[in-house]
């Protein structure tokens, strides 16, 4: 070959293998000294703010928040719901704010953060789970918050201190949970099981308070055909692969997931002797065929499927499943229009106990600031402003919309009567996708989904420890997937004395330095 | 001459039709299922169950996707990456493979060991992370283009095939007054369509499906491409169960819809593509 053809296929040779190097491997990493974190976030895709007049000081302030959801509506710029939090921003007295909200559904939400923390890139403010606020913390990537509470005036009275407690780590506040409005439809804990009161009356039975009336109302299901046609394919319990059972293993006194507190100090639930009692109820339930047999399989829209579908009696489900406007009950009203649902209260087990799981703090909904973020205290006031129901405040944009166009007030502001869908409201804007703090307002429910929601508001359990200790973040399975694996084997018919097993491999699996680390730290927040 | 197939022979093709039926029926159903579900009124597809046929038929899910203009951004977000991904990658590889192809060329080996190197090795996500945000790419859709324009899998399909073209061509070529450039554009390039058309298929497959690359980089709702839109439809449904915030909305027939308004435009050009992925396979698993 002649040198100018090897020198023209060198010259191709590299330019090729430049891109090619680029792009398939970026080798070296080399970290460039902390370009500033909006720099990630180029101001292209911010809303355009020049209409907006500046604030007396001039300044205008940019943040970038994060959501954990998915609102596929919200649109891209804001939409006309910017502009309309502009306005009331303006004249609530905020200075010019402008706000990117990235928000991304589902557990890869985490890997995103994960990723943006490793590089240098954190928003100012965005959801966290316990386990990411927990490893932000120990990295310094997120800043203590108690100081800042009284920079909430609009929220904090209305914050539990329970919750404040749960997402306190190492004596700091990391974390600003929910607030609540007052009244039971407003408060954390939703789920619990429902019943068809048709199929009651059917069978001629009252809604069971025991687990053992539960037992026999679905012996009733299973074996007195309620949906009257003629087969004998109902049963009784439906729930789905995540289910951990809280009634019942709550009527025997223990939360399996749950640290619960001992005179040996705390302990996981599931290796506490009552969990083998519930096992054993289970089990049996489950030979008798009053559980779903696929009920280790299911996920939440097949549990919907056979609940539409009449298949199932005992529906483990949130407060919201009374209203006929969901989707899972108006499929079921569809089919069935004499369908009708009432909310079992908490069961109670054989030496009287119960108590099902609370919800995890500040309604799984809490957010962290960056110590990136340069102007915290501006970002304070827009976050107070969001849930400050005062005049130009913005609680209600941030979470039904426009009075007047999306929702009026009753009389006595105890009902928001809503005239747009949320999927309507998220497409202006507003709502969810823009809530940068929550206040639990659940003023918008119907009524029958209004008396799940007062029975389900009492009657549970409190879980002593919420927070995650290093052992937990290196033997990630120990503390539930271990668990949900024996459940499974158990119910569906190994020997109960499997169980002991459980306690040994939990132990066996970090188990032992999980309790320790969780006992000090429990001890430390006393 | 008509041969007679004997009775083992017609039981075999028997066994051999049935068989191949079930499987197909098994990877169509899927499909039909969820063009069922998006066809289905709203309380029919949270029924569920196996669809032979959409149950009250309406198109209001539909109405419903097409209302919505993100999908229309994220399926020119996703066609914008996917043709520019496969034009600029075709022409990249191209070069890079040609080039490695050419036994005498100075810095072969390295270069070859290089590539092969990053088959096995790569930054992983937090310094190819860093490298593009200092490349300013960070909610760019360059930075997905880029990233996926060259991979050492397809340099090395591209240059098995290119070894394998016979030297007298080019020796011919020459002779005739070519210079390089034009070997390569005008004599290597046409006669290559082969594996062109296998390595321009498998880039656009690549970035049309690509997930992990959209959720990292890009930001704004603007740059979200249509794997990343799907998923927050799922996502945004389950979400609307569980807050009670999914009133009067159809779940199931919504995600159908968005999913098979997605899926149809692959759908519809790969059977006519699909013969250039078997050819690829060939090509690079007999050459070496």
């Amino acid at each position: 070959m002649n040198k100018p053809t090897q020198r023209a296929i060198a010259a191709m040779l590299c330019a090729g293998l430049a891109v090619g190097l680029a792009s398939c491997s970026s080798g070296g990493g080399g970290a460039s000294s902390a370009a500033p974190a909006s720099s990630a976030a180029p101001a292209s895709s911010a809303p355009a703010s020049s209409e907006a007049a500046p604030a007396e000081d001039g300044k205008s302030y940019h943040f970038t928040i994060y959501r954990s959801g998915a609102w596929p509506a919200y649109p891209a710029d804001g939409g006309v719901g910017y502009q309309i939090m502009k306005d009331a921003m303006k004249a609530y007295g905020l200075p010019d704010i402008d706000w990117e909200v990235v928000a991304i559904g589902g557990t890869e939400y985490y890997d995103k953060l994960n990723v943006l923390a490793a590089s240098d890139s954190m928003p100012d403010c965005m959801n966290v789970n316990m386990v990411t606020l927990t490893s932000f913390a120990d990295q310094g990537l997120i800043i203590p918050l108690e100081d800042k509470l009284d920079q909430l005036p609009a929220i904090k009275d209305r914050m539990r201190q329970s919750e404040l407690d749960a997402v306190t780590y190492d004596g700091h506040l990391y974390a600003f949970p929910v607030g609540y409005l007052e009244g039971a439809i407003n408060g954390p804990n939703t789920d619990g099981l429902i019943i068809r009161q048709d199929w009651l009356d059917k069978v001629g039975m009252a809604v069971p308070t025991t687990i053992d009336e539960l037992h026999d109302v679905m012996t009733a299901f299973k074996e007195q055909d309620p949906d009257g046609n003629g087969q004998n394919d109902t049963f009784g319990y439906l729930g789905t692969k995540t289910t951990v059972f809280d009634n019942i293993f709550g009527a025997y006194g223990i939360q399996p997931t749950f640290w619960m507190e001992t005179p040996d100090g705390l302990r996981m639930g599931s290796t506490l002797p009552a969990a083998k009692e519930a096992l054993a109820t289970l089990q049996q339930w489950y030979q008798e065929g009053l559980i779903d047999p696929d009920i280790f399989t299911n996920d939440s829209s097949l549990k919907d499927q056979k609940f539409a579908n009449s298949k199932g009696g005992v529906y483990e489900g949130s407060g919201f499943t009374g209203s006929p406007v969901q989707p899972g009950t108006a499929a079921l009203l569809a089919v069935t229009p004499d369908a009708k649902l009432a909310p079992i209260p908490t069961l109670k087990g054989p030496r009287g106990e119960s108590g099902r799981q609370e919800s995890s703090p500040g309604y799984g909904n809490i957010r962290a600031i960056s110590s990136s973020c340069e102007d915290v205290d501006v970002l304070m006031q827009l976050l107070n402003w969001s849930v400050d129901d005062g005049e130009n405040g913005g609680f209600y944009l941030c979470s039904v919309g426009v009075e007047g166009e999306d929702f009026t007030l009753s009389e006595d502001q105890s009902k928001v009567i809503q005239t747009s869908t949320y999927d309507e409201i998220y497409a202006k804007g507003l709502g969810n996708p823009v809530r940068f703090l929550q206040i639990v307002d659940r003023r918008w429910l119907v009524d029958e989904a209004v008396h799940c929601f007062e029975t389900f508001a009492d009657g549970y359990r409190e879980n002593k420890y919420w927070g995650t200790t290093p052992s937990m973040l290196d033997y990630p399975d120990t503390c539930s997937q271990l668990f949900t694996q024996y459940l499974a084997k158990i119910v569906m018919g190994q020997s109960v004395d499997t169980w002991d097993d459980y306690v040994k491999e939990f132990y066996a699996m970090g188990g032992d330095k999980i309790e320790q680390e969780v006992n000090e730290a429990y001890k430390a927040l006393q | 001459m008509k041969v007679k197939k004997g009775w083992g022979d017609r039981s075999f093709d028997a066994i051999n039709i049935l068989l191949l039926a079930i499987v197909s029926l098994v990877m169509l159903y899927p499909f039909w299922h969820e063009l069922c579900l998006s066809l289905s009124s709203s309380t029919e597809a949270t029924r569920g169950g196996i669809f032979l046929l959409p149950r009250q038929f309406t198109t209001g899910a539909y109405r419903q996707v097409m209302k919505s203009s993100f999908i229309w951004t994220s399926y020119y977000n996703s066609i914008y990456c996917a043709v520019l991904t496969t034009v600029i990658g075709m022409f990249f590889t191209a070069m890079l493979a040609y080039g490695l192809s050419k036994k005498g060329v100075a810095g072969n080996r390295f270069l070859s060991f290089a590539v092969v190197f990053c088959m096995i090795f790569n930054g992983g996500l937090i310094p190819t992370y860093l490298t593009v945000k200092d490349l300013n790419l960070i909610d760019n859709l360059w930075a997905l283009i880029l990233m996926a324009i060259v991979t050492p899998y397809n340099t090395i399909i591209m240059k098995n095939f290119f070894s394998a073209m016979p030297a007298e061509l080019e020796e011919a070529a020459f002779i005739d007054g070519a210079g390089p450039l034009r070997i390569f554009f005008q004599i290597i390039l046409p006669l290559s369509k082969a594996v062109l058309a296998t390595v321009g298929l498998w880039l656009a497959v690549a970035s049309w499906n690509n997930f992990m690359g959209p959720l990292i980089y890009m930001n704004s709702r603007e740059n979200f491409t249509l794997p990343l839109y799907i998923r927050q439809v799922i996502d945004g449904q389950l979400l609307a169960r569980t807050t009670g915030e999914g009133a009067q909305s159809a779940v199931e027939s919504v995600v159908g819809a968005t999913i098979i308004v997605s899926i149809a435009p692959i759908l519809c050009v790969y059977p006519f593509l699909q013969k250039y992925f078997v050819k690829g396979v060939m090509i690079g698993s007999v050459k070496g």
